[in-house]
């Protein structure tokens, strides 16, 4: 028996690639589709088995394995119709596919019964066959469907409902097996079987189409087994064609012994080894694109990166590679700061970075956190885990362009993620492809850390720790620099100075005062342009460089900023919240020539600010008479607003027959228990003034809460101890008399630490607020209530005295006391109280 | 992404589980996750905007404690204004739809809500789980398709139900029954009918609609009354169908019921007494209905699950918190208390909350008082496998009477229908009661004048029809009589004073309550 002739190569190389696409197909993820072209490939076996096994003599006869081939024959072009509509998502056409089941039906029958090849005979190696008036029915049939498959392609890309690009070799495969059934109505030409050369070719287009396209999903075992199978099916089918073709020249000249033969083959065979080669670099790049040239990138990258320190050179450089390997469209690269992970690198064209960040919490933080490796964009939009993913968070995910994120690992710190975008021909990445994207970001992991460490103690010896902004030093070297290379033509220095930031910081603690200097650093930044350079010039100073501008622009844009500390800070409701800043200006050349100058003039600026009554924004102006004239004007506005707070004060007590005075007393009391503690005469002034002050905030107290008769239930004593707040919240509008708000704060401290509103104890209580603290309950202890009289001299001694360490310092209440019994108290002139 | 259609294309059953349903595999823990990540982000979203400043108030709030601590609950007083008027821009995000709902009981005849493009995303995707779960037998299985014959019949738009099948569009390919066009020009009613004879035609796949419908439905042709409306079945299947039923009818003189004319895959109902007309659905069509839960201004809420036995929330569509019944007593006891809320997490088996709700994705509404009363019936499901605490849907609040999800009547509705009826009543209350298979309004009265019972019956009914349209579509529509009078001994209500020292609650009293008027009827 004879298998491999000239008649029988076509169909048997046919065979063996049909089984191969079948495996593939049915190895892949059972789709409609999948499900559609293995049909058509099942018939395809079947039409060349048997088309293979008619042209040779096995039992039971050529005309039996006829008969079997038509089978597979008359189902082709339905079945490739359905494949067309299933590809092309045609849902209307089921219909014409339900009549051609039925012809198909009709078709075999006709076969079956002889009426569509009468004879099919093989001998000696001749193959001959008889066709019958079935033939030209399976031939209209046919033609028609193939043509229906390739309109219906055609129509769809017409229509735009479908790419070309994605089609195109299915339409041509398609064109091809018309082609080849045409031809079939020629005898001579038929029992070549090109008809089936062409399907064959039909098959392999529409393989690769669906391979390009994604179509289906090829896992990689089976990638690397088609891309063998065609290596090996080409390879084979062109050696079979060189033997069969030599043989036939050398039958043909005569020769027959096989040295000669071997002689002839062995030059035959080694000029093929060059297409061999080729071929194999063909396949290769079909499948897997350029493999080979990934280790050379790999290769360059840790040799460039590891003599890099820089990390922009290096996270450059790892895009660069990342590109060259697997030809991504966009490339992106996050790295961890200390609160998120923050846009470092990318190749993306956008001018606003800010946005692009992932917090620490973020759903994509997390999911690398949990050990996952790769995250794809399909995991993103399906995967429970991202269902608390923020509209913002989605929006920065598309703006990356995201189709994959891998991790970057140190030592189990996720330190980084690299974006990476779909390629710009859509096809999907292998998985060859996403572990090479592995294994460079590993072996970029150690040198971004190391990079980042020495970045970030760069940044470290030009910052201050706190409020991260450039240092003095920084400022100096700079600034210097440009006035030495005359970068700027000109340029604004401003002195920024926070007011009354000691009273802050006693009062609330460094802790507080830290995050103040914060917050207003913050400020600072967010409320200057790009260009400028912020610096934190000592203690609660900072120093803007405020490059090209003078004179009314750099007054404007101070002034915005002292307004700005002003609405987060003064206008608050929060009672903490007092502080303001005052900005001195000058500017370069106007004002000075050197950097030192222009300092000096500015910070002069801002003296003349805090003069001023603080709270300002000044520039520099040298004849300071105008200036004079207006500080005039400031101190009388000044004065108005202490005497309005006085009358308040004043009012307040007089609302009240029994207080009347109160405030008053309070204040000699408290200066002269200051006195008698040979306090500073500063300190004494402050605690007068605070002991004027120190129930100012009843005004904003309810009459009935604030007179009310006997005790106060539990809600209007809470109303009541807000007066303390409220007295706070008016103060710290009068720049004049803030060095009061510690003390005023203070008056209801206890010493135990029972007091309110802060409840803090001992020492902690500023001393001034102890003070008083003592005046304020003597005063009210001596007062005559509607229920109780006042207390006597005597009774208010014991009274101190059993609330000393408790409610009172115990220093000064012994010495407040020994200020009674000596009759120093009798000296003051106290109003309203008839126990003195 | 890959939308629903194409996943079913690709016959990628999997990743559709995983993406409309994957928040059934999560644990409480992750579920609370999601709800305050989501809610950080809407007190974002809120904090940037008008309406959102007046609702958050003064103080700065960056947390679930301080949200829950500083904000009021709310109603729709609290967003009359901003939402009726349209006001977009003090929004927190940009509508995309204004939905329509009535608002019985309030200021305007009706409410509106607004849908940005995301809140209608997500609601689209919820009311896709629902749809494939309504075919589901287990987890991970379900039979939904593309090309599904959809016999769709809730209210049109602007009400919420009426954007499903335009915003379905987007995301699988349905053909409705009847097509979306033609039934944008028929009314509710006649929506339906053709509906249905469309779907005997050509048979259907899935159902949408309020469970008082589909009863109806079945109730016709139980008792003839639809039968002569058969057309000529469109396809082999409906033809076999037809015929068996033919000759069940015929031949058999058998009963014909819905089941045997159709094959639903999937049932789902909305509507407040979804619960009641269950096992009635069943008998009559062959499947059991899964209900859906939701509203215009919460959009969907949370949905049955395949064993039908109790709603699991969606995590990521409101945040929710609920008010325990001992709250809501004490807030109708002492005026101007303000109720305390429990977490999701919090909740326990048996007890009954009021649901409130924070939109989340850019909504308008913050812990919103919806109205509804749920049941908490257990932390897990057990059946399902689900680790999620289940809830059931009792009704709604007490101060109106919800029938079959069709109206609700308000204690002005049958006040006012009682003072029109020219009757001489002084004093009445009304409460819901259940029969058998349907919800009833039982009012009782007393009957001075002596009147027939069926006369005053009538004059009110007639009343409470010409004021309430949806009332009358109750009668239209499902033909069911829902009114009830009892009558009581003349001086009940006086004597109940006397003795109580206080007037019976105009409207649902409770059973408490009740029960002493009856007693003072006994002992007058």
């Amino acid at each position: 028996m004879i298998i491999l002739t000239e008649i029988t190569i076509i169909p048997i190389i046919s065979l063996v690639l049909y089984i191969f696409i079948l495996v593939i197909i049915l190895s892949s993820n059972k789709t409609k589709l999948s499900k559609a072209f293995s049909l058509y490939i099942i018939a395809m076996i079947i039409w060349s088995l048997g088309s293979f096994l008619m042209k040779t003599d096995m039992p039971p006869s050529s005309l039996f394995w006829d008969k079997f081939l038509l089978i597979g024959f008359v189902s082709v072009p339905v079945l490739l119709l359905r494949f067309s509509y299933v590809l092309s998502e045609n849902y209307k056409g089921k219909f014409v596919l339900y009549i051609g089941y039925f012809l198909v039906a009709v078709q075999i029958t006709l076969a079956l019964m002889g009426h569509v090849v009468k004879s099919a005979s093989y001998s000696e190696g001749i193959f001959t066959y008889e066709i019958g008036y079935g033939a030209y029915v399976v031939a209209v049939v046919g033609i028609s469907y193939s043509l229906l498959a390739i309109i219906n392609m055609v129509l769809k890309v017409k229509r735009n409902e479908i790419s070309i690009k994605k089609v195109k070799l299915v339409i041509i495969g398609i064109s091809l097996v018309l082609i080849g059934a045409a031809i079939n109505l020629n005898t001579t030409l038929g029992e070549y079987g090109i008809d089936i050369l062409f399907n064959a070719t039909n098959a392999v287009l529409i393989t690769y189409s669906i391979y390009r396209n994604k179509f289906l999903e090829i896992n990689l075992v089976v990638k690397k087994g088609l891309s063998f199978s065609l290596y090996n099916v080409v390879l084979f089918v062109i050696y079979v064609s060189v033997v069969i073709f030599s043989y036939q020249t050398l039958t043909f000249w005569g020769i027959t012994d096989i040295f000669t033969t071997v002689l002839f083959m062995v030059p035959v065979f080694l000029l093929l080894e060059p297409i061999r080669r080729l071929l194999q670099k063909w396949i290769n790049h079909i499948f897997f694109r350029a493999t080979t040239d990934r280790q050379i990138i790999l290769r360059e990258f840790s040799n460039l990166v590891n003599s890099a320190l820089s990390l922009d050179i290096i996270t450059g450089s790892l895009i660069k590679a990342i590109r060259n390997a697997i030809d991504s469209k966009e490339i992106s690269i996050m790295l961890k700061n200390s609160n998120k992970y923050i846009l470092s690198d990318t190749t993306l064209e956008y001018s606003d970075h800010s946005n692009l960040h992932l917090k620490f919490n973020h759903p994509i933080v997390s999911w690398f956190k949990n050990g996952n490796s790769l995250l794809l964009s399909s995991q993103i939009n399906n995967h429970v885990s991202f269902k608390g993913l923020w509209d913002q968070e989605k929006q920065v995910i598309k703006l990356l362009d995201t189709e994959i994120i891998a991790p970057i690992r140190y030592l189990d710190d996720l330190i980084g993620m690299v974006i990476i975008s779909g390629r710009s021909d859509d096809t999907p990445y292998s998985e060859d492809e996403t572990e090479f994207l592995q294994t460079i970001i590993n072996n970029a992991a150690a040198i971004i850390e190391n990079a980042k460490t020495i970045e970030i103690m760069k940044k470290q010896s030009i910052t201050d720790e706190l409020t991260k902004l450039y240092n003095h030093r920084y400022f100096h070297d700079t600034v210097s620099n440009w006035i030495l290379n005359e970068t700027f033509e000109k340029f604004s220095l401003a002195m920024v100075d926070i007011d009354q930031f000691k009273i802050y910081n006693d009062l609330y603690g460094h802790f507080a005062g830290d995050e103040a200097l914060k917050r207003i650093a913050d400020i600072l930044s967010k409320n200057s342009y790009k260009d400028d350079l912020i610096v934190r010039y000592g203690g609660e100073e900072f120093v803007i460089f405020m490059p090209n501008i003078s004179g009314p622009i750099t007054l404007k844009a101070i002034e915005r900023i002292r307004r700005a500390v002003e609405d987060e800070f003064l206008l608050s409701s929060d009672i903490k919240e007092f502080l303001t800043v005052t900005i001195g200006a000058a500017s370069y050349p106007d004002d000075g020539n050197t950097l030192e100058d222009v300092l000096r003039k500015s910070d002069e600026a801002m003296y003349y600010g805090k003069q001023s009554g603080r709270n300002k924004a000044m520039l520099y102006i040298e004849n300071h008479t105008s200036r004079n004239a207006n500080s005039e004007i400031q101190e009388q506005i000044k004065a108005a607003h202490l005497s309005s707070v006085y009358a308040l004060a004043a009012m307040i007590d007089a609302k009240d027959h029994y207080t009347y005075g109160h405030s008053n007393n309070v204040a000699i009391l408290a200066a002269a228990l200051a006195k008698e503690a040979n306090f500073e005469s500063k300190d004494i002034e402050i605690v007068k003034n605070a002991g004027l002050l120190h129930d100012i905030g009843k005004v904003g107290i309810p009459e009935s809460v604030l007179s009310k008769p006997g005790f106060l239930t539990d809600d209007e004593m809470e109303i009541m101890k807000s007066h303390v707040v409220q007295s706070i919240n008016i103060i710290k509008h009068i720049p004049n008399l803030l060095d009061t708000v510690p003390v005023i704060i203070s008056h209801h401290e206890r010493y135990d630490g029972q007091g309110y509103p802060r409840g803090i104890k001992g020492e902690n209580i500023p001393l001034l607020g102890r003070v008083i603290c003592i005046a304020d309950s003597f005063d009210a202890m001596t007062t005559d209530r509607p229920y109780r009289r006042g207390l006597t001299l005597e009774q208010a001694i014991y009274e101190l005295k059993k609330n000393a360490s408790k409610q009172f310092d115990p220093v000064l209440v012994k010495l407040f006391i020994s200020m009674i019994e000596t009759g120093k108290l009798d000296t003051l002139s106290l109003e309203n109280r008839p126990a003195l | 992404m890959k939308d629903l259609r194409q996943m079913l294309l690709d016959e990628d059953y999997d990743r559709i589980w995983k993406a409309y349903l994957g928040f059934l595999d999560l644990e409480l823990s992750e579920f609370m996750e999601i709800q305050e990540r989501l809610l950080l982000e809407q007190i974002d979203l809120l904090s940037k905007c008008k309406l959102g400043k007046k609702l958050l108030g003064p103080t700065d709030i960056h947390n679930m404690n301080d949200f829950r601590k500083y904000v009021p609950l709310t109603t729709y007083d609290d967003y009359a204004d901003t939402l009726l008027n349209q006001r977009s821009e003090d929004l927190p995000s940009e509508p995309l739809h204004w939905v329509q709902t009535t608002w019985k009981g309030g200021k305007k005849p009706i409410k509106l809500a607004p849908y940005s493009k995301t809140m209608v995303e997500e609601h689209t995707k919820m009311f896709l789980s629902s749809l494939i779960l309504s075919t589901s037998k287990k987890r991970g299985h379900f039979t939904l398709r593309n090309f599904d014959r959809f016999l769709y019949g809730m209210a049109p738009l602007p009400y919420l139900t009426g954007f499903a099948p335009y915003i379905l569009k987007h995301e699988i390919d349905f053909k409705y029954l009847p097509s979306t066009d033609q039934a944008e020009k028929l009314s509710f009613r006649d929506r339906n009918k053709v509906g249905f004879n469309l779907a005997v035609k050509r048979g259907a796949d899935l159902f949408f609609g309020l469970s008082s419908v589909l009863v109806k439905i079945g109730e016709g042709f139980e008792s003839g009354s639809n039968s002569g409306r058969i057309g000529m079945p469109s396809n082999f299947k409906q033809a076999v169908k037809m015929l068996k039923a033919g000759y069940k009818k015929k031949i058999k003189r058998e009963r014909l019921l819905p089941k045997d004319l159709f094959e639903f895959k999937g049932i789902v109902c909305g509507g407040t007494d979804s619960d009641t007309y269950k096992s009635q659905i069943e008998y009559y069509f062959g499947k059991t209905p899964l209900e859906i839960f939701g509203g215009t201004e919460s959009a969907a809420v949370a949905t049955e699950t395949w064993s039908r036995n109790g709603l699991t929330f969606f995590p990521d569509v409101n945040f929710i918190e609920f008010i325990p019944e001992e709250e809501m007593i004490k807030e109708e006891e002492i005026e101007g208390y303000i109720p305390k809320t429990l977490l999701f997490n919090e909740i326990i088996p048996g007890e009954t909350y009021e649901l409130v709700i924070t939109k989340l994705r850019g909504g308008a509404f913050v812990r919103y008082r919806i109205g509804d009363v749920l049941k908490c019936v257990g932390l897990t499901n057990v059946e399902d496998e689900i680790n999620l605490p289940q809830v059931k849907y009792l009704d709604r609040v007490n101060n109106i009477i919800d029938l079959s999800g069709f109206t609700r009547i308000t204690k002005q509705i049958i006040g006012d229908s009682i003072k029109l009826s020219g009757l001489e009543i002084k004093d009445w209350t009304a409460c819901k009661e259940y029969g058998e298979s349907r919800p009833y309004i039982n009012i009782y009265i007393e009957n001075g004048l002596g009147e027939s019972i069926s006369g005053i019956r009538e004059k009110i009914n007639d009343q409470m029809k010409l004021l309430d349209s949806d009332y009358n579509d109750v009668h239209a529509l499902l033909g069911h009589d829902p009114l009830k009078l009892t009558i009581l001994e003349d001086g009940s209500f006086e004597k109940y004073k006397q003795l109580f020292n206080n007037n019976i609650s105009k409207i649902n009293p409770s059973g408490e309550e009740l029960a002493k008027l009856i007693t003072c009827s006994d002992g007058v």
